[in-house]
């Protein structure tokens, strides 16, 4: 039988269509000594593996057999709503087969065994073979061998949320199997978190970085649903140029009444005080130079600040993907070919108004 | 879509300090506003125009001296280089007025496309001439600066024997001495336009360079800092700091000889002096003293612009001394003076190579050009003061000192400072009317009174003068009249004076609060890192002496002269100036944080307040207020 799971430190961007992008890129990442969380990643193949051998493709199949909405229809959203719910069910009640189960278990508590930390809080997070930021789940804060278990088959079945099989349907993909990879990692326990660009996207100036960041996990910054604090910092004097510290009413935490993350209200006396140290600030940065230099292009990297560890043991890289939306446009040369110094400073002084 | 124009008081109707009716009359008719009513067309020019008063260059006291000679170089030698000798294509010259014996600044944009394409040619054909052949017209240049310091220092300024020698009389001659002195003088003056001719000469197209590289490295990375473009030429050194290099290796030279004791022991240069002669190997350090002191004795503690306060180390011994005394201790624990531009040096060069890597590959061509123009013409922006600056005023200064035993004899004035409230034209007349009196009686102890026929009216007009300029000192002139451009375009203006859309906006902001309610200044990044401490408010070079080591500097602007204090200071603030300004180029230097350029510092600040200088940032925070 194939292999179907990894530590992260057995892979590399060579890996991309065995356990998906982020996976591989967190193996490549670990690897090459940036500071990430430890774990292990489950291939696409492990998915397969579930849904065939379990045999809930075959249900899967029964109930899209029977099913007609049209995805360009917002009136049949409701419909792919419903359908996606009950094939998530079909999914999430599955027993893995043959002894699935031990193996995941067994790299979980050797994880645990790792760190020194039993029954460690782990996050769930979905890898595709490409990228569709947003459009799969990914689950923090679990914790436990059944938890573990339970959990990542909800990454699975996340494959059939409404967003997910409304987009195949438009691409005319098969809807009952959309194989992702599965990455287990330690929970970071974050003081705050956010992301950061290898440029500034605004105006695509390559020399700087720019972070955003907000209490809390990082999902708070993503989601874009508060005000966050924002430094860009000059990628080769490493001065932070610019500050803009927002409001912060909100963050994403764990919220031990109900078990897992939501949105609590940051207290008053840290709405208005930056998130970040300079130091860490300065840190964050310096990798994220280094994982440019790395990875040869400009990078978009999920990061995190450990409330427990010691600067700068407590900086840790989530994920990262090249950046395509500034990257893409093609930037413009200052200067036409073939201009000199000499023209340049003529052109500057010729007129008095620019 | 057309901005509000920021409006400031209109230069005409600014209140005079009380007591000075009449103070126009002291100085050039050339340099007034239009008075309202007598010239509709210029009265309107003036009031519509931005005019930014030049604390950069203005002297300690408006003394009429001080700005004849301000208005022979900035007002009229930096324009015929950019007007005339140049043809800069868009940037004219630099408009001057005096209010109240400030002077006041604004610059003349060619608004003529054509015209200024026409121009172009010439602008080209002759800075890419200097460009190409720098190093040798540098070399030129301090030959001319030097020789028409030492043309003026042989001028001859004695009163002349009261008989013409026999020897003259028998040659058949027929000259008179006294007419000489009025003759020099014009002279005198001539060679000082020629010294700011010069100093102008490669100063404006070294901006140009430095200009043209700046707005290169905005364009190619829009968040570049000027901080950052200021670290990429650090260390590069400069003449100006020149003398205090020299008094380093006159320190070490006193280790290596065995004679540093000597030096350090307490008492005045002559003491000291006498120690060292009475051996050997001190006989040995005197002799290389002697040596460095020309040309880098020209050295000042004092301001760009001529005044009477200054001490030049050519004129006070004890102020070489002083520097060679702190490099002997400073050597004696061990420290390698030369470390921080050993490091700036090697910290411009990585910086400079990582900007480059990040450029398009068809940029970098263009990069490396301006970077190159911009390292080479940078010691100049800095080092020209030492030449067309210290050495130019010392000469001048000198024969003042000389003329003024004149001005006693014959009766004009008791104290030889009260010659700097005489305009250069007035020198001219003294001379005659001494050269009259002279020749009418044969000897001024013959004259009626002893004095020349216009004693009388000197001796009361000076002591008016004095009075009148005290007040005119003591009145603080807004940093800004009339109205602001949506735009600053001339590129002088912001590289120079620092005085950019942003900051007028702040001052705008600013002249509307009671300066005592400033917690928080904005200005240049100068010279980077943030620090925390204590002010020291120090309007003039007078007050240097004040200054604890450790405490931020707060003052309207510095000059080459404050060098010695940037050792000291924790960080530096000034009112007046950018990124280019004497203050930054020291700072990084030094490595010292520095936020130039702030408007409101020394009004906003008082000594003893507790204050956050960010140098990357280029704000200052008033953190507590005394």
């Amino acid at each position: 039988m194939q292999k179907w799971i990894y530590w992260f430190e057995e892979l590399s961007k060579d890996f991309y269509d065995v356990v998906g992008k982020k996976c591989a890129n967190l193996g490549e990442l670990r690897r090459a000594g940036f500071p990430t969380p430890p774990g292990f990643a489950l291939s696409v193949g492990a998915y397969e593996m579930f849904m065939k051998e379990s045999g809930v493709i075959e249900e899967i199949r029964k109930v899209f057999a029977s099913f007609e909405a049209d995805p360009n229809d917002p009136a049949d959203l409701p419909k792919w709503d419903k359908v996606g719910e009950e094939v998530r069910g079909l999914v999430e009640s599955t027993k893995m087969p043959g002894n699935m189960e031990e193996i995941i278990a067994r790299y979980y508590n050797e994880l645990c065994d790792k760190t020194g930390m039993p029954d460690m809080s782990v996050s769930t997070r979905s890898a595709g073979p490409s990228s569709h930021p947003g459009q799969y789940e990914s689950y923090l804060h679990v914790k436990g061998r059944d938890d573990v278990l339970q959990n990542v088959k909800k990454v699975w079945s996340s494959t059939f949320n409404q967003r997910s099989i409304v987009a195949r349907a438009r691409k005319n993909l098969p809807l009952e199997f959309d194989p992702i990879g599965v990455a287990v990692m330690k929970m970071v326990d974050a003081k705050s978190a956010g992301v950061m660009f290898t440029l500034n996207p605004i105006n695509g100036d390559v020399s700087k970085i720019v972070l955003e960041a907000n209490w809390g996990l990082g999902e708070g910054v993503v989601s874009g649903s508060t005000g966050v604090d924002e430094w860009m910092v000059d990628k080769v004097t490493f001065d932070i140029v610019k500050i803009k510290c927002q409001t912060k009413l909100t963050q994403f935490e764990f919220d031990p009444n109900i078990g897992k993350p939501a949105y609590v209200g940051v207290p008053l006396e840290k709405q208005n005080a930056p998130c970040l140290e300079r130091q860490e600030v300065i840190r964050i940065s310096e990798i994220g130079k280094e994982m440019e230099k790395y990875f040869g292009a400009a990078q978009d990297i999920e990061w995190a600040v450990d409330k427990d560890l010691p600067f700068p043991q407590n900086i840790l890289i989530l994920q990262t993907r090249p950046e395509t939306t500034v990257s893409k446009r093609e930037a413009k040369s200052v200067t036409e070919s073939g201009t000199s110094g000499l023209d340049y400073a003529t052109r500057l002084f010729s007129s008095g108004k620019k | 879509m057309a901005e509000e124009k920021l409006r400031f008081v209109d230069p005409h109707d600014v209140p005079p300090p009380d007591g000075v009716e009449g103070w126009e009359r002291m100085y050039d008719r050339a340099y007034m506003f239009t008075p309202k009513g007598v010239d509709p067309e210029r009265e309107k020019y003036e009031s519509d125009r931005l005019w930014v008063f030049d604390s950069l260059h203005q002297p300690p006291k408006p003394l009429m001296i001080s700005t004849d000679f301000y208005d022979s170089s900035w007002w009229m030698r930096l324009n015929q280089m950019n007007s005339n000798v140049f043809a800069f294509p868009g940037a004219l010259g630099i408009d001057h007025r005096m209010l109240y014996g400030y002077c006041y600044l604004s610059s003349i944009v060619l608004d003529d496309p054509e015209e200024s394409a026409k121009r172009e040619e010439a602008f080209r054909k002759r800075i890419n001439h200097y460009w190409d052949n720098w190093p040798t017209a540098m070399d030129n240049l301090i030959k001319k600066h030097l020789a028409c310091a030492k043309a003026i220092e042989e001028l001859n300024f004695d009163e002349p024997p009261y008989l013409v020698p026999e020897n003259e009389v028998m040659d058949f001659r027929g000259t008179y001495h006294f007419d000489a002195l009025e003759k020099n003088w014009r002279d005198l003056v001539g060679y000082y336009n020629k010294q700011y001719s010069v100093h102008f000469e490669m100063f404006n197209i070294a901006h140009v360079a430095n200009l043209a590289f700046t707005d290169f490295c905005k364009k190619a990375f829009p968040d570049m800092t000027d901080a950052s473009i200021g670290q990429m030429l650090a260390g590069l050194g400069a003449d100006i700091f020149r003398p205090d290099e020299e008094m380093q290796k006159l320190a070490k030279l006193s280790l290596d000889l065995g004679v540093a004791d000597a030096i350090s022991q307490p008492g005045d240069f002559s003491e000291v002096e006498g120690r060292l002669k009475a051996t050997d190997p001190g006989r040995k350090w005197m002799e290389a003293f002697e040596n460095t002191k020309y040309p880098w004795f020209y050295f000042t503690t004092g301001y760009s612009i001529i005044n009477p306060t200054d001490r030049y180390w050519f004129e006070d011994f004890n102020l070489p001394l002083a520097s060679v005394r702190t490099y002997i201790e400073r050597l004696k624990k061990g420290e390698d003076l030369r470390a921080p531009q050993r490091e700036a040096k090697a910290r411009a060069d990585r910086l400079a190579a990582e900007y480059r890597g990040m450029l398009k590959p068809e940029d970098r061509p263009v990069f490396d050009q301006l970077l190159n123009l911009d390292k080479m013409v940078t010691p100049h922006l800095e080092g020209h003061m030492l030449w067309g600056e210290c050495a130019a005023n010392y000469s001048v200064r000198k024969q003042l000192n000389a003329i003024s035993k004149i001005f006693i004899k014959y009766g004009y004035m008791d104290d030889p400072g009260d010659i700097w409230y005489l305009n250069i034209h007035e020198v001219g007349i003294l001379l005659r009317d001494a050269c009259r009196a002279a020749a009418t009686y044969g000897k001024i102890e013959w004259a009626p009174s002893k004095r020349a026929q216009s004693a009388y009216y000197w001796r009361s007009e000076l002591k008016w003068r004095k009075e009148t300029v005290d007040r005119l000192a003591a009145w603080t002139p807004p940093p800004v009249l009339g109205i602001a451009p949506e735009q600053i375009s001339d590129p002088f203006l912001i590289g120079l004076w620092g005085i950019t859309t942003e900051q007028i906006a702040s001052w705008h902001k600013a002249a509307a609060v009671d300066v005592d309610q400033i917690t928080e200044l904005t200005g240049f990044p100068a010279s980077p890192k943030a620090v925390e401490g204590v002010a020291r408010v120090i309007a003039d070079v007078e007050g240097i002496s004040t200054l604890k080591a450790g405490e931020i500097l707060v003052c309207p602007t510095t000059s080459p002269s404050w060098g010695p204090v940037f050792n000291q200071v924790k960080a530096v603030v000034t009112d007046m100036g950018g990124m280019m300004s004497h203050s930054a180029i020291v700072s990084r230097e030094y490595g010292v944080p520095a936020v130039t350029g702030v408007a409101y510092g020394t009004s906003a600040i008082k000594t003893g307040d507790i204050l956050y200088v960010d140098g990357d940032k280029g704000v200052v925070k008033i953190l507590k207020k005394i």
